[in-house]
């Protein structure tokens, strides 16, 4: 086993900000927060790219209905994005 | 009603002048940099992806294709939501590789010059009709606004504006890493303007066209046909096709890139980013359609791209035509900005520099030059918009012209995605996928509007041929120019082969950490860099790029280690790939001295590197992963806080690992010894250290050094560390530990100390009887004197009064010697004869122990030379001498012998006394362990003796074989020059 003396820091080599190692590829049913993406992925796909697109736009609803669709995609994703902050300050979330 | 154009021309003016303070504000501070470095601030400057096709293109795109136009945006929201494995990868890329553009990007993946120069040529070619979009967007408006001035005019003043403030904004200077803080504060306050401008336009739609809400309702109600059309395109090519295209768009657009990426100064913000920008975009989408259908409704008389316009200037108030164009405006000069920079950057590292800089001239005033040049660029990348607005007339609304620009930038998406997920992707393969789609895109989309009737309908009808007539032109061209490009992306990259750079690359793209430089630089001090670079950017140049690279890696610039030397080299290539692009930067730093062959892999770098990304990863580790990680933060956390100096060096020297107590004893932080060799650490650590690691020996004990003008004492202990662990034919390391003994040593001087004054304590009662002896016979003779007449009578009483006086001074001077504390350490050895320590020993047990009459017997025929400390050694038989005669009864006979060996000395001291019972045998020499009544002992005698023995290198045990009464045996290692002459004497003697 090896290891270092490398402080646990935040700011990456040289005081840079943390990030992830360069160029990081995760296939998303990899990743720990994947899942909510992946949940996400597949909203957006079912409301705007799937037969069920076609299904409601046939329906004649509201000219604004699209744009609740839309906002229900970012709220969610707004919301997740938040509590993977909250996680990582309480230090039991993993981030991307 | 229209405005007069000198008002336009004003008004144009003050916006632009006020973007341009805005921006010089945030550069020089002036504006609070909580505000300017804020989250919210980073997103807005992302709104800069909508142009004057989103302010006026959107609600003729609506009008011709219906809910269509919001795939523009969708496209760009999936982009987002897919974010942290496509957007973020990119994002570290380019933090880390400082990769300033889409070019730089692809070459740094696959390599070679011929990468960043088709991208940056393809890019200048593919943007062109997006930037004459923006020109024909802001003259229409104008025209729509004034109702005159021919637009050829128009434009060319247009143009010659925003030539002036995108210098203004992005080449008054140089920056590194071309990041400009002053303007993306100005495109984030842009962005809130065309945004308020925008919804501004839409609820005076609603409530001054409509008269309300619900009357809007009404319209819609009774105009069924209106919302049936603005769902058709849902079912069709083009619905999915625009999707692709946004998708793609939204971070590989040269300004995109730029404004994401590049000018990104903190990865969270991209986080805030991921779902701000496209609630900023839904925003801005929201009043299109109510605008779309007041310009319906009071059937205006423009195109319904500039419904907009024409609906604030049917309302009557001259204020809101006035916001409308200053929204329009600023979008798309916004663009142009932007654009320009990004694109200016990319033809001056890919098309410009390289060629420069491959000349044998050096280069005076290579900043100068490339400031000059970049203007140069940026007003012939506008030029080149204008004689396209000049060439093209837009007959199918202003979104065409931006969508064959997403055609072009779609064409970088298979090189993206296998930069990121397809480490088998070639130089060769990404080439021929990108130029087979170029062909594609430009035959289907360019070259229609270049001949015969400059219309994309030319197009239409030869998909029509094709048998596709039912496929939009957009679908068709996006479905052709892909399927080209992936193919022979794929094909090209199966059949060639990938160089070891493009091998490098991929890895580093699909996450794993930067290879260490495994090469030793071939220049090997700061000055040869500096004589390096001067060959090809100048004197002045190349002294600042190395004295810069050095004061950010911490290194003097007399540092000559090739450790240092090898950073100095990472950092040199990383700051000139950010001010000259990383081609020309490899360019300058190894054209004429390539790198030596490899050597061996440097092992510290590599494990900082390793722990460095398992501290990144962290976070996404779970189950046996992140145990192992606690387990390696655990151990690491112990040898941290070990309190005995752990030092681990590798099999080339190289130090591995310094923990905090080495830190404390040696006075080096870690970051100093990670860096060093052994031997390169200071004095006298490099010695101590460096002799001990190359010596057979895994202990030295009570090593002394000079620490600081002060002598220290070191344990060292060593061990051999195989690396990787367990492999037997790998070259091993060592760890080394180092315990102080420096403080340990005074406490038992001290110590010593104590007994010794704790013995003269308790001699005091026998003191005061031998030097009273003395006294009275001093006064009994001195009592005489004073009657006696006779000389010689007076001559021998005053001989006996002397010598009582002598007998006296010898009294008190062994006291004193006795009682002397000795605080250095490692006390003063010379080579002695124990004899003399043993004869003064009994006479000092004898002043305290006179009223039991112990008979002394001594045997000590011959010297006993040792290498001692006597003051020491008289204690050591002080104390033994005094445990004999306090164990022994009155009249009992103390017998001390000693004998010489080869190489060291014995003496015996046996009583007959009470012997020592068995179960006490084993804690003979503990501390404060007494048989003593309380009072009478401190049970720190033995002890005292055990220590100063083996600071002597002796030892001594207890002869468990005598039955009546206690025998101890001390053995001390003879004195060789003492051994020698008791050689010599016993060959005499012979």
């Amino acid at each position: 086993m090896t290891f270092g003396n490398q402080p646990e820091k935040s700011p990456g080599t040289g005081g840079q900000s943390t990030s992830e190692p360069a160029g990081t590829t995760r296939k998303l049913d990899e990743s720990p927060r994947g899942d909510l993406i992946l949940i996400l992925v597949l909203l957006a796909i079912f409301l705007f790219h799937s037969p069920f697109t076609h299904w409601w736009s046939s329906l004649g609803l509201p000219w604004y209905s699209i744009f609740v669709f839309w906002l229900l995609l970012i709220v969610l994703l707004a919301v997740q994005q938040s509590k993977k902050l909250t996680r990582r300050k309480t230090g039991t979330d993993s981030g991307i | 009603m229209g405005i007069e154009l000198w008002i336009v021309f004003l008004i144009a003016l003050l916006y632009l002048g006020t973007l341009f303070l805005i921006a010089y504000s945030a550069d020089a501070g002036w504006l609070p940099s909580k505000l300017v470095d804020h989250p919210i601030t980073y997103a807005l400057s992302l709104g800069v992806y909508a142009t004057s096709w989103t302010y006026y293109g959107s609600v003729g795109l609506a009008a011709t294709s219906g809910f269509a136009f919001l795939t523009i945006y969708l496209g760009v929201t999936a982009a987002f939501l897919l974010g942290p494995y496509l957007l973020r990868p990119i994002l570290n890329l380019c933090h880390e590789y400082q990769l300033a553009s889409i070019a730089d990007l692809l070459a740094f993946r696959y390599g070679g010059r011929a990468t960043g120069s088709v991208v940056t040529v393809f890019m200048l070619i593919g943007i062109t009709p997006y930037i004459s979009l923006q020109i024909h967007a802001v003259t229409e408006s104008i025209q729509v606004l004034t109702k005159r001035v021919p637009p050829d005019l128009l434009a060319l003043i247009f143009c010659l504006v925003v030539t002036v403030f995108s210098v203004l904004f992005g080449a008054r200077h140089l920056t590194p890493r071309e990041k400009h803080k002053g303007l993306v504060a100005a495109i984030a306050f842009e962005s809130a303007v065309k945004l308020i401008a925008l919804l501004i336009a839409g609820i005076f739609a609603v409530t001054q066209v409509f008269g309300g809400w619900g009357a809007m309702e009404n319209w819609i109600s009774s105009n069924p046909e209106e919302l049936q059309a603005l769902y058709k395109p849902t079912s069709t090519s083009l619905w999915s096709t625009l999707l692709i295209l946004a998708f793609s768009a939204a971070f590989l657009l040269p300004r995109q890139y730029h404004m994401t990426f590049v000018e990104n100064e903190r990865p969270e913000f991209l986080k805030t980013a991921y779902w701000l920008f496209p609630l900023y975009l839904l925003l801005l989408n929201l009043p299109i359609i109510p605008i779309l259908f007041a310009g319906k409704h009071l059937s205006l008389n423009v195109a319904p791209d500039f419904y907009v316009l024409g609906i604030a200037l049917t309302l009557g108030n001259n204020w809101l035509p006035v916001l409308v164009f200053i929204g329009g405006l600023s979008a798309a000069t916004a663009m142009m900005i932007v654009t320009t920079l990004a694109l200016s950057y990319m033809c001056l590292n890919h098309l410009f520099l390289p060629t420069r800089l491959s000349a044998t001239r050096p280069e005076h005033n290579l900043y100068g030059r490339i400031l000059w040049s970049k203007r140069t660029i940026i007003a012939a990348i506008i030029a080149a918009g204008y004689l396209f607005y000049l060439v093209i007339e837009v007959n199918q609304g202003l979104a065409s012209l931006g969508l064959i620009s997403f055609v072009a930038a779609v064409q970088l998406l298979p090189g993206v995605l296998g930069l990121l997920f397809w480490t088998r992707g070639t130089q060769k393969g990404f080439l021929a996928g990108l130029t087979g789609g170029a062909i594609v895109w430009f035959s289907l989309l360019v070259l229609p509007l270049l001949v015969g009737n400059a219309s994309l309908d030319s197009a239409q009808k030869v998909i029509a041929n094709f048998g596709f007539g039912h496929v939009d032109v957009w679908s068709f061209s996006t479905f052709c120019s892909l399927s080209v490009n992936c193919l022979l992306y794929l094909c090209g990259s199966l059949v060639t082969k990938r160089s070891p750079t493009e091998v490098d690359a991929a890895g580093i793209c699909a996450g794993r950490d930067p290879e260490v430089l495994t090469s030793q630089p071939s220049l090997h001090s700061a000055s040869a860099y500096v004589a390096q670079l001067e060959q090809l950017l100048g004197e002045r140049a190349a002294q600042q790029e190395v004295s810069k690279a050095l004061a950010e890696s911490g290194i003097d610039y007399n540092d000559n280690r090739s450790i240092s030397l090898r950073r100095v080299h990472e950092r040199l290539e990383r700051n000139l790939s950010g001010l000259l692009g990383p081609t020309v930067a490899r360019l300058a730093l190894r054209s004429q001295h390539p790198l030596e062959e490899p050597a061996e892999l440097a092992l510290a770098e590599s494990l900082r590197l390793t722990e460095a990304r398992l501290e990144r990863s962290r976070e996404q580790m779970r189950g046996m992963t992140k145990q192992l990680d606690d387990l390696r933060l655990y151990l690491r956390s112990v040898l941290r806080e070990l309190p005995l100096g752990v030092c681990s060096v590798g099999p080339d020297g190289d130090i591995l690992i310094w923990n905090d107590a080495l830190r404390q004893i040696s006075g080096i932080d870690e970051i100093q010894a990670n860096n060093s060799l052994l031997t390169e650490l200071p004095s006298p650590w490099n010695q101590l250290l460096g002799n001990f690691a190359s010596s057979g020996e895994n202990h030295q004990f009570r090593v002394q050094t000079t620490v600081n003008n002060e002598l220290a004492t070191y344990n060292l202990h060593k061990a051999e560390v195989a690396y990787p662990v367990g492999d037997e034919s790998q070259s091993s390391g060592q760890v080394i530990l180092i315990e102080d003994r420096t403080s340990i040593d005074l406490l038992e001087s001290e110590l010593a100390h104590s007994e010794r004054l704790a013995s003269i304590g308790r001699l005091s009662a026998g003191v005061a009887h031998e030097i009273g002896n003395p006294l009275t016979g001093i006064a009994s003779v001195a009592q005489n004197l004073q009657y006696d007449d006779n000389k010689e009578e007076i001559s021998d009483s005053a001989n006996d009064i002397l010598e009582q006086v002598e007998r006296i001074n010898s009294i008190v001077k062994s006291l004193l010697t006795f009682s002397r504390s000795d605080n250095s350490i490692g006390s003063e050895k010379t080579s002695l004869d124990l004899r003399g320590c043993i004869h003064e020993a009994q006479r000092l047990v004898n002043l305290g122990e006179q009223d039991k009459h112990i008979e002394y017997k001594l045997d000590l025929p011959e010297p006993l030379h040792v290498d001692a400390n006597a003051q020491l050694m008289t204690q050591v038989f002080v104390n033994l001498l005094k445990n004999a005669t306090y164990a022994s009864p009155p009249q009992a006979r103390v017998e001390i012998n000693g004998t010489v060996g080869t190489d060291s000395v014995v003496v015996r001291i046996r009583d007959h006394g009470s012997g020592i019972a068995k179960e006490q045998q084993g804690q003979l020499f503990e501390p404060f362990f007494t048989t003593k009544p309380v009072g009478e002992g401190t049970g720190l005698g033995l002890p005292l003796v055990y220590s100063m023995l083996s600071s002597h290198g002796g030892k001594i045990s207890l002869d468990t074989d005598v039955q009546d009464g206690a025998c101890f045996e001390i053995t001390l290692p003879a004195s060789q020059g003492g051994a020698e002459n008791a050689a010599g004497r016993t060959n005499n003697n012979q």
